[in-house]
């Protein structure tokens, strides 16, 4: 026989995982009071994914040819010469390039942003997708309206409102994010026809290849049109989520602390399991168990609960998730949804940080002779 | 029993047969700031194969003189061998394979892991000895099995009767045949009948495998199965006698040693890993 000094990783956890069954209902306990932790973690790391990528998706590869004033209805002449003069100028490095009426409308007491364009480019382009319904019929009385809109006003698809005089029918509710948080969306052509002003419009928006060189576009762009703004919508979208990536940040800041506690959640366990089973570890020792081999024990008996409740709190988050899957904060919709990689470095981080947590704990107990331990 | 008036190193016995060699151990500790002297000069020679009973008033000092020999504590000043170990000068490493290799405790109470079964309870000290786990509870149902306690291998302490608990307890202190056992009050909370079987099981192991024991105990009746009484008082060795065993009493309690013991396990099958 070899005398040890550590136990092999299969026996720690194989000691360790009797010691929690043993105790069924302290073990529970455990695990619940680190749960709502690992549940937080989760949460708080989701939404700092979900608020970091605000503005960015999908808009990176917009210009946008426009007046200084876009409300300003006398300043509306941009036509299909100017679509054509911004298809040449963009020449391959456009996917497309396509027109974006906007207006102002006022309904039930709230300005809401009234948007046209070709459906064909609502989610290639502006990023705006079908959640229910179906697409508006551009030779009917029919519109969209974002989910920010629906919640705000309680409209149902199938619903009737008055736009511009016509009484129109939403036939689809649509996801949009940033400026597009809230918005009516109606097909080109009908609005040209509500309106009044076939083939006028205050955008037009030049969709980028993924490989272009969005700078030279832009260049060339101006040059095309002097007296009007070549802007990246991307640009825009950024401006306006300063202030929510703030709160992305802060929330990036909340996870790190969430880290934290869970390494002083599984740390206090542990400390709480020495003080309690203070002559059980002194037993240990006095077997012949070295300090490192009761260490090991008492780092997988807490790997064990910091794991368990990880599981647990990865299945309340979901659930949060799940029954929220998103909310709007200020003109964005932020879409929250748990990818893998948050998943792997909530365990990995909360992993170490429990062995952390644990070793700092036992290190204390761990130095005393074992007749200190033993003695009642 | 012959007792002998007090004098120097009455503890003593030949040193070329000595499991246990102690000379001039000195141990304080400090209460409240205060200190507390527990062992004043102790000197003590125990030979292979001798069941040493440690008596006296409680705070004479038993307990911690069986926590230096154990390794479990460290002397203040004097000279500790066990088991050819230099418990003085050894290192923390040397002291826990010591403990691994060299001897077994067992404690009045609270001996054993609360959320382990008996069979684990033995095999975790087989474990700590270097025998694989699976290995080490199949061992450990023997072990039981010869303390009468194969039925109860799964049973928790909570569900083991204190006389169990105790049995479990020497079971695992024999486990992996270390050379020297220390008890501290092993009957102290055991019925004399009970005690009895217990005292049975460390006559046998002593009998069959020549295991050494150094018992601490308030309980005069155990000297009828111990090779020499050492008395203690006040941190020093006061005096010395032949036990019973050595004198050919009769064993006290009721049960001799050769007595089959309750539970099944006769008290002279072998005890041992």
């Amino acid at each position: 026989m070899t005398a040890r000094t550590t136990l092999p990783l299969g026996t720690q956890a194989r000691l360790a995982g009797g010691d929690l069954r043993a105790q069924p209902w302290r073990t529970l306990l455990a695990v619940l009071v680190l749960t709502p932790l690992a549940a937080s973690w989760f949460l708080l790391a989701t939404v700092a994914r979900s608020l970091a990528g605000l503005g960015t998706v999908g808009e990176e590869r917009n210009l946008v040819i426009t007046e200084p004033d876009v409300f300003d209805l006398a300043n509306v002449h941009l036509d299909r010469d100017d679509l054509a003069t911004a298809v040449t100028a963009a020449g391959a490095d456009a996917e497309s390039v396509s027109p974006l009426v906007l207006r102002l409308v006022e309904m039930d007491e709230r300005v809401l942003q009234l948007r046209a364009a070709d459906t064909a480019t609502w989610s290639p382009v502006h990023g705006v997708t079908l959640v229910d319904g179906r697409l508006p019929d551009a030779a009917a009385d029919e519109m969209a309206v974002t989910a920010a809109v629906q919640a705000a006003t309680g409209w149902q698809v199938g619903d009737r409102q008055r736009v511009f005089g016509t009484e129109m029918a939403i036939t689809a509710v649509l996801h949009g994010s940033g400026s597009k948080v809230a918005s009516l969306w109606l097909p080109l052509e009908r609005a040209e026809r509500l309106f009044e002003r076939p083939g006028e419009f205050q955008f037009a928006v030049v969709r980028l290849r993924a490989e272009a060189d969005g700078d030279a576009v832009r260049a060339r762009l101006r040059a095309a049109f002097p007296t009007l703004l070549v802007l990246d919508e991307s640009a825009i979208q950024a401006e306006a989520s300063r202030g929510v990536r703030s709160l992305g940040d802060l929330a990036a800041l909340f996870s790190a602390v969430g880290v934290l506690g869970l390494a002083i959640g599984a740390a206090n366990t542990t400390a709480l399991t020495l003080a309690e089973r203070r002559r059980s570890v002194g037993l240990l020792r006095m077997m012949g168990f070295t300090p490192a081999a009761v260490r090991g024990l008492l780092v997988v008996r807490a790997l064990f609960l910091t794991l368990a409740a990880l599981a647990l709190g990865y299945l309340v988050a979901l659930a949060a998730i799940q029954a929220r899957p998103s909310f709007v904060l200020r003109t964005f919709t932020v879409a929250l949804a748990l990818e893998w990689w948050v998943v792997v470095a909530g365990v990995v981080l909360s992993m170490a940080s429990a062995w952390v947590g644990a070793v700092l704990a036992a290190r204390r107990v761990l130095r005393a002779r074992p007749a200190q331990l033993v003695v009642t | 029993m012959a007792s002998v008036p007090v004098q120097q190193n009455v503890g003593i016995t030949s040193p070329a047969e000595s499991v246990v060699q102690v000379r001039g151990v000195t141990r304080t500790f400090s209460l409240a700031g205060s200190p507390v002297p527990a062992l004043r000069g102790v000197d003590l020679q125990v030979a292979a194969g001798e069941i040493v009973l440690l008596m006296g008033p409680s705070g004479c000092g038993k307990t911690t003189l069986l926590h230096l020999l154990g390794g479990l504590d460290r002397a203040d000043a004097g000279e500790i061998t066990v088991a050819g170990v230099d418990l003085r000068q050894a290192t923390q490493a040397q002291l826990d394979r010591f403990r691994q290799q060299h001897v077994g405790v067992m404690l009045q109470s609270d001996n054993l892991l609360s959320t382990a079964t008996a069979r684990e309870q033995v095999a975790l000290q087989l474990l700590a000895r270097g025998t694989p786990w699976r290995a080490a509870l199949q061992t450990a149902v023997q072990l039981l099995t010869q303390v009468g306690l194969a039925e109860r291998q799964r049973h928790r302490p909570a569900n083991l009767s204190g006389g169990e608990q105790q049995r479990v307890a020497l079971a695992r202190a024999l486990a992996g045949g270390p050379e020297l056992v220390l008890a501290d009050e092993p009957t102290g909370e055991l019925d004399s009948v009970t005690a009895g079987e217990v005292m049975a099981l460390v006559a046998a192991a002593n009998r069959n495998h020549g295991t050494t024991f150094v018992i601490a105990t308030h309980d005069p009746s155990l000297a009828a199965y111990a090779s020499r009484v050492v008395h203690l008082r006040d941190g020093l060795v006061e005096a010395a006698a032949a036990g019973g065993a050595a004198a050919g009493e009769a064993v006290a309690g009721g049960a001799a040693a050769g007595d089959a013991v309750a539970g099944g396990a006769a008290a002279n099958e072998a005890v041992a890993p």
